[in-house]
């Protein structure tokens, strides 16, 4: 009795929790054409889940995706994104002037455009902006794209809390150039210009600088300055400034040493900056200035093609110093206080629930937005997010919202599937320090052994990828070895290991995430399939990983699995992350000459030319194999048909002016629907409540 | 042989203690053993309303006696082998047990299949639903769900016994000793609890893996951190109970050493609820394991343990509902089946049971 | 009793530090910054965000600092939600959290110990059977799996109620009465485990005492089984359920991450973890914070409840 009821208890165990999964499956056959219900909100409304809740709305402190897209409905730009390409729109400027050497961009702006209080947007908004971007005390994480990225005048100096050294006598600051010219012994003539104070205008400047005007641009390198190689471009720069930290006890760590890092006194340096004066960079010397109230003007450092694609950035969208003044640097964004200039205003900011913005009247451009309100839901989990698109409480969402598992199921089946390229690219960075990756033979092997068509079919729109950088429109891609498996074997048997022998065992490590993980599983199974390699799996805690994978800790033991997500739509975006400034690429790969030639095709104006010169710069780098390129993922979004005007691009990033819902979406469908597969491969459940049967007999 | 009752002799700390409150100040039961204290049926009933086993044995040794007779655990066994349904489970445990040692084995012999074989061919890189190779279908690599519900078994099956055995001697032990002291040192014993109960776990287990090197100890010891405390309050809140009752301060009447008292009495005494727990223990570790996983320090990919492959089933429950329905039901019938040990287990060790 | 009670509550505020300042040390063990990017920062912008965030002063300074504003009563600003202020979070999570966690801690109350205490008057029955698989059903099935089910099942196939999100449907300021719509999927699927949990300990409790000699008594006098169960058996029947209430309610009020996650509840539980992964120190710490002053008091509430139930518990 009592094991017959045993016996019935597992079998009704079995049997139920075949009822609720067939029960719950059994919904994917409602509707064979989209995934889930399709009633459209009432009126001109958009929900769309942007991810994770906004950890602020202030452009400047700003570093995640899902909150940029808010701030781009919120904030306009000197540009905004073009829906489709991306690609920069004349928005806040009508146009821009760029002088002959294309370091001095002029930003005409247009009269008619105001902040949400009434008050006039103006030139004098963008230096304030600009300014408080890079500033020290707001020490916001991307203040470096600033001066990295682009190189406006003395932004660094300013950000960075440096000082000019200046000579009492002459009235003249010393350069880089000087100290180089100096050699060991001297003598050291300082021939630096005063740096430029922009807060007055260039004609009352001319005037009291003609006297001093400095020398005109030395020739010379900015980095790899003791480089003699050949091959070494060079680029005619300005002679940059030679910098000190303006702290006293900084500096003076730095000239006489630091007994607690143990690092040596510059004895040089000491004496050769005897008696001379150190002047602190200020605001003002950053080089953007207000000619007029409508006319804004950007002093770069070194010519930058890219430049008006960066600044549609979050970045570099005005902020209002009426607000921030009042309220202060983190307050002024909540929704009582907060003055924007977009498209759109912020009406409500539920933390962890959802943020709505709505029309904004004040608009310049408002007769041409079309939606009236979006809500941004802030959710954490993917699968909720899909829960909710299906039903029907999420009109569209950001990219890579379905889950990577589901993907080829739900494009199989579901038409509201939108993919296209994306600046996301996959690779695994190779920790070049240690031995025996620091030889690129067995680099280039662990790069040749993947098969990346496995790891590409997983998701639909995954491109394989071999060098570095996404396709882009007017850039060339280079091309690094691909899958050959016998090629890398020999490669690696060339380097001292035939077969794998005495290959010591290495780890990737990795961000605890499901899909990333499922990659790293395909590596490690190819490497140790293809070349006999042994490599464990270490996953870590997002911070943890990051912390471990940083350039001056490095702490992982061989490979380490990276991503990167374009900023803006240049190749630089990628190609920038492999300089040797670069904090954060996971490869410890230092390579002067990539510096130099990247830093070369920057300078280039000639954008063809330029293009290729960059395919140059990812070519060299890929030939050095420092990390393991894999794929380009796709940017995919899951988009009612009503929806409008909301394309999956290559940033993820939108124009929310164009988008609307079209509540007669219905006419403009195909009439007759197309007979799709289902959902769920039912061919399961036979075979389920076989093994059921079967085990209980 | 002969011992006068129980209930006259207590000395208690508190002259007022409301002993019999509850039930009116002449218990019929107690009245009757008072009168027919030789008889066998006496002897019954003292064990009874005792609540407790002052049975001979014990009372022997606490004398200084030799242990004679059936012992408690001998005891337990006899009747734990009568209970079908104990037994059934048992098995069951058993043979999830050997499947989990040498079924990747076996199936590596029939089929090739390992718990981290990916196919080289694109083609049978994906889930697929059940067939003959794959019994349980694949996941969305093309792997073996079966090799890797059972691989996964290891590891889970180890985390719950061991951190069920550290719950089981830390928190009975601590929360035994803790409700009998009473008093300051109970007072101090819970609030340790309590902080540990309150500083944040995930911080500690960060921390953790920051300092000391990642192993098969350092996951027990995350586990066995934590698993304890509830039980701890558990046995203590028993043990508070217990502790006035009347077999007890008889035995401390007489000079029983406490650690004794404890072991000996008490604690086989809070047995019922302690077994329930540790049941209940085994699933919580299990898919602590999971999550501490997530953090770097539990199993690493590509081996699986049953809480990975039910958060992985989790995610894919719509799409592939194989990749759940597998691993969840492996996960349930074990427990189930332990849970009828544990039932089982707790009636055969009942001292209240033992005559009946 | 009452200078029990007045000394246990005084013992939470040495108490509370000394969990504050554990995970103060614990969150400076941690490696990790609040302020890394996948980006990455130069050296010296790293050094300015150091600087603004007081970071490169002496670790004594520093914790000075930080527990003189919390005596104080200010955490001070989240370092990830930068705009908010900690006991703003607080004051807005918490009412969510708790309403939901004691609702389902309710359900799973009044459920489980019916069930249990019905399986421990018949034991070995088929009722007994039935509700303690039922039991270890909820025990076995993850809530990271119970809820995505029941959503599949009511909101995705059936399109009952909705798939995620909190909505209070009346509001008196921070608190209120929720949505029903709403909670109901969540409360349920919070509630298993530990209707499972207090069922199975309620019935394991109620057996021990149903053979006890007081209730041989009782019955004996000849009260009613319904005055035997519910005045006298339920009473010590349901300690270790007492035991098991303390940290798990606490715990339930403090929020539970996979839930608020999957149904995407603006409660405290998501903050907790996040506050954990980001290195949001002040959030951390004000979480933290309330959380054991939560523990303390609910485990004195059961010491109180202790006595109740057996008035021989002296402390």
């Amino acid at each position: 009795m009592r094991i017959k009821s045993f016996v019935r208890f597992y079998f009704s165990l079995g049997l139920a929790a075949l009822l609720l999964t067939a029960a719950a499956c059994s919904s994917s056959k409602q509707n064979s054409q989209y995934f889930g219900k399709n009633t459209p909100p009432e009126g001109q409304v958009l929900r769309y889940i942007s991810g994770a809740e906004p950890e602020t709305l202030d452009p400047h402190p700003m570093t995640g995706q899902p909150e940029s897209r808010i701030a781009a409905a919120l904030f306009d730009g000197l540009v905004e994104y073009d829906e489709k390409t991306v690609t920069p729109r004349p928005s806040l400027a009508t146009s821009w002037d760029i002088n002959s050497n294309g370091t001095v961009w002029t930003f005409h702006l247009r009269k008619d455009a105001k902040w949400t209080d009434g008050t006039p947007l103006t030139a004098h908004d963008f230096v304030y902006s600009w300014r408080r971007a890079v500033s020290p005390e707001l020490a916001a994480p991307y203040a470096s794209m600033m001066y990295e990225s682009i190189k406006i005048d003395n932004a660094k100096a300013y950000g960075e809390k440096k000082a000019f050294v200046r000579d009492p006598a002459t009235g003249r600051f010393l350069t880089e150039g000087d100290l180089e010219r100096a050699g060991e012994h001297g003598p050291l003539t300082f021939t630096g210009a005063p740096p430029i104070n922009y807060n007055q205008l260039p004609t009352q400047q001319a005037q009291t600088n003609t006297s001093t005007s400095p020398a005109p641009a030395q020739t010379s390198a900015t980095t790899g300055g003791n480089s003699n190689d050949a091959s070494v471009p060079k680029v005619a720069l300005k002679d940059p400034y030679f910098l000190l930290p303006s702290d006293e006890e900084e500096r003076n760590k730095i000239l006489n040493g630091d007994p607690a890092k143990k690092t040596q006194p510059n004895h040089k340096l000491a004496h050769f900056l005897e008696g001379k004066e150190f002047v602190a960079a200020t605001k003002e010397n950053m080089g953007v200035r207000a000619l007029d109230d409508y006319t804004f003007e950007v002093t770069l450092e070194a010519p930058t093609a890219f430049f008006h694609k960066i600044i549609l950035h979050q970045f570099f969208r005005p902020v209002p110093r009426q607000a921030i003044e009042k309220y202060g640097d983190a307050l002024w964004v909540k929704p009582e206080n907060i003055v924007t200039s977009g498209a759109f205003k912020l009406t409500e900011w539920t933390p962890y629930e959802k943020i709505v913005v709505e029309r904004n009247p004040l608009f310049w451009d408002n007769a041409n937005t079309k939606l009236e309100k979006i809500i941004f839901p802030s959710i954490e989990e993917l699968v909720t997010g899909m829960n909710m698109y299906k039903a029907g409480e999420i009109d569209a969402t950001q990219s890579n919202e379905v889950p990577p598992p589901w993907r080829n199921q739900i494009k199989a089946t579901s038409k509201d599937y939108v993919y296209g390229p994306y600046l996301q690219t996959e690779y695994v960075a190779i920790n070049t320090n240690i031995k025996p990756l620091d030889n690129p033979k067995v680099r280039k092997a662990l790069s040749m052994a993947i098969n990346r068509q496995i790891i590409t079919d997983q998701a639909p729109g995954r491109e394989p990828l071999t060098a570095f950088t996404p396709k882009m429109d007017g850039y060339e891609n280079a091309e690094g070895a691909g899958y050959n498996p016998e090629e890398a074997r020999r490669l690696l048997a060339e380097a001292g290991f035939p077969g794998g022998k005495g290959f010591p065992e290495i780890e990737i490590v990795y961000n605890t995430s499901e899909s990333t993980k499922q990659t790293m599983e395909f590596v490690q199974s190819m490497l140790k399939r293809e070349l006999g390699i042994k490599v464990e799996l270490t996953n870590q805690e997002w911070r943890v990983y990051l912390d471990n994978t940083r350039s001056d800790k490095m702490k992982f033991n061989g490979l380490a699995r990276r991503g990167w997500i374009g900023d803006y739509v240049d190749p630089n975006t990628f190609l920038d992350l492999m300089t040797s400034a670069s904090t954060n690429n996971g490869t410890d790969w230092k390579d002067k000459k990539y510096d130099a030639m990247l830093l070369a095709a920057n300078a280039e104006t000639d954008p063809q030319k330029r293009m290729k010169m960059l395919h140059d710069c990812e070519a060299y780098m890929i030939s050095q194999q420092p990390i393991i390129p894999l794929y380009v993922g796709p940017s995919s979004l899951m988009r009612k048909p009503y929806v409008r005007n909301l394309e999956a691009n290559l940033l993820d990033q939108h124009n929310w002016r164009g988008v609307y819902i079209d509540h007669n979406w219905r006419e403009s469908e195909p009439a007759a629907p197309v007979a799709l597969a289902p959902l769920l491969d039912t061919r399961a459940f036979p075979a389920i409540a076989r093994l059921f049967y079967t085990g209980l007999r | 042989m002969s011992r006068p009752p129980i209930v006259e002799r207590i000395p208690t700390d508190d002259p007022n203690a409301p002993v019999e409150k509850a039930v009116g100040p002449a218990p019929p039961g107690i009245v009757a053993a008072q009168q027919k204290i030789n008889t066998p049926e006496a002897m019954a009933a003292d064990q009874l309303y005792g609540t407790a086993p002052p049975d001979d044995s014990t009372w022997q040794e606490a004398a200084g006696g030799i242990v004679k007779g059936t012992s408690l655990w001998k005891d337990a066994w006899k009747r734990l082998r009568k209970n079908k349904l104990a037994v059934m489970g048992g098995i069951v445990v058993l043979i999830i047990l050997v499947a989990t040692l040498l079924g990747p084995l076996i199936i590596k012999a029939i089929t090739g299949y390992t718990y981290d074989f990916i196919p080289s061919d694109p083609a049978l890189v994906k889930a697929m639903p059940p067939t003959w190779a794959h019994p349980m279908g694949t996941d969305t690599q093309g792997r073996d769900i079966l090799a890797r519900v059972l691989i996964g078994g290891r590891i889970s099956l180890m985390v719950g016994i061991v951190s069920t055995a550290v719950s089981l001697v830390i928190g009975v032990t601590y929360g035994a000793f803790a409700g009998y002291m009473g008093g300051r040192i109970d007072n101090l014993m819970m609030r340790v609890v309590d902080i540990l109960f309150a500083i944040p776990y995930m911080m500690l287990v960060i921390v953790l893996l920051a300092l000391f090197e990642k192993s098969l100890l350092l996951l027990f010891a995350a586990l066995g951190a934590v698993s304890w405390l509830t039980m701890a309050r558990i046995v203590r809140g028993q043990v508070l109970s217990l502790k006035n009752q009347e077999f007890i301060e008889a035995a401390r009447s007489i000079g029983v050493p406490t650690w004794k008292i404890i072991f000996r009495h008490l604690v086989p005494n809070t047995l019922g609820p302690v077994i329930v727990y540790a049941t209940l223990t085994v699933p919580s570790v299990m898919l602590q394991e999971a999550f501490l996983s997530y953090l770097g320090l539990g199993v690493q990919a590509p081996l699986s343990s049953w809480g990975t492959l039910a958060a992985e089933g989790a995610q894919n429950m719509a799409i592939f509902p194989w990749m759940i329905i597998f691993p969840g039901v492996t996960m349930a019938l074990t427990l189930f089946s332990l849970n009828f040990v544990g039932d089982g287990l707790r009636d055969a060790l009942d001292p209240q049971m033992r005559k009946v | 009793m009452l200078s029990f009670i007045i000394r246990r509550l005084l013992i939470i505020i040495p108490m509370v530090v000394l969990v504050i300042t554990i995970a103060w040390v614990l969150i400076r063990l941690a490696p990790g910054n609040f302020y890394q990017t996948q980006k990455g920062l130069p050296p010296a912008v790293e050094k300015n965000i150091r600087a603004k965030y007081g970071l490169d002063r002496p670790w004594y300074v520093q914790y000075g600092k930080t527990m003189w504003a919390i005596f104080h009563g200010d955490f001070g600003f989240s370092r990830k939600y930068q705009e908010q202020t900690v006991n703003e979070i607080l004051w807005r999570s918490i009412p969510v959290s708790a309403t939901l966690g004691v609702t389902a801690y309710l359900i799973g109350l009044i459920v489980g110990s019916l069930l249990g205490t019905l399986a421990a008057l018949k034991q070995n029955s088929a009722l007994d059977y039935s509700t303690m698989a039922a039991a270890m059903l909820g025990i076995s099935l993850p809530n990271f799996v119970l809820g995505p089910l029941l959503i599949l099942i009511f909101s995705l196939t059936l399109y009952w109620l909705p798939p995620a999100r909190w909505e209070w449907a009346v509001r008196f300021g921070p608190v209120g009465i929720p949505s029903l719509r709403y909670m109901l999927l969540p409360a349920i699927t919070l509630s298993a485990l530990y209707m499972a949990y207090i069922a199975r300990l309620t019935r394991s409790g109620m057996l021990e005492v149903l053979r006890r000699d007081y209730i041989r008594t009782a019955r004996a006098k000849g009260l009613s089984e319904k005055t035997v169960v519910l005045r006298h058996a339920l009473r010590g029947g349901m300690l270790p359920v007492v035991s098991f209430t303390g940290p798990a309610l606490a715990f339930l009020v403090a929020g539970t991450v996979v839930v608020e996650r999957v149904f995407a509840i603006p409660g405290l539980g998501n903050y907790f973890i996040n506050a954990a992964l980001n290195r949001d120190e002040p959030l951390l710490l004000g979480i933290t914070a309330f959380v054991a002053i939560l523990i303390l008091l609910f485990n004195l509430l059961v010491d109180i409840a202790y006595a109740y139930i057996d008035p021989r518990i002296r402390y």
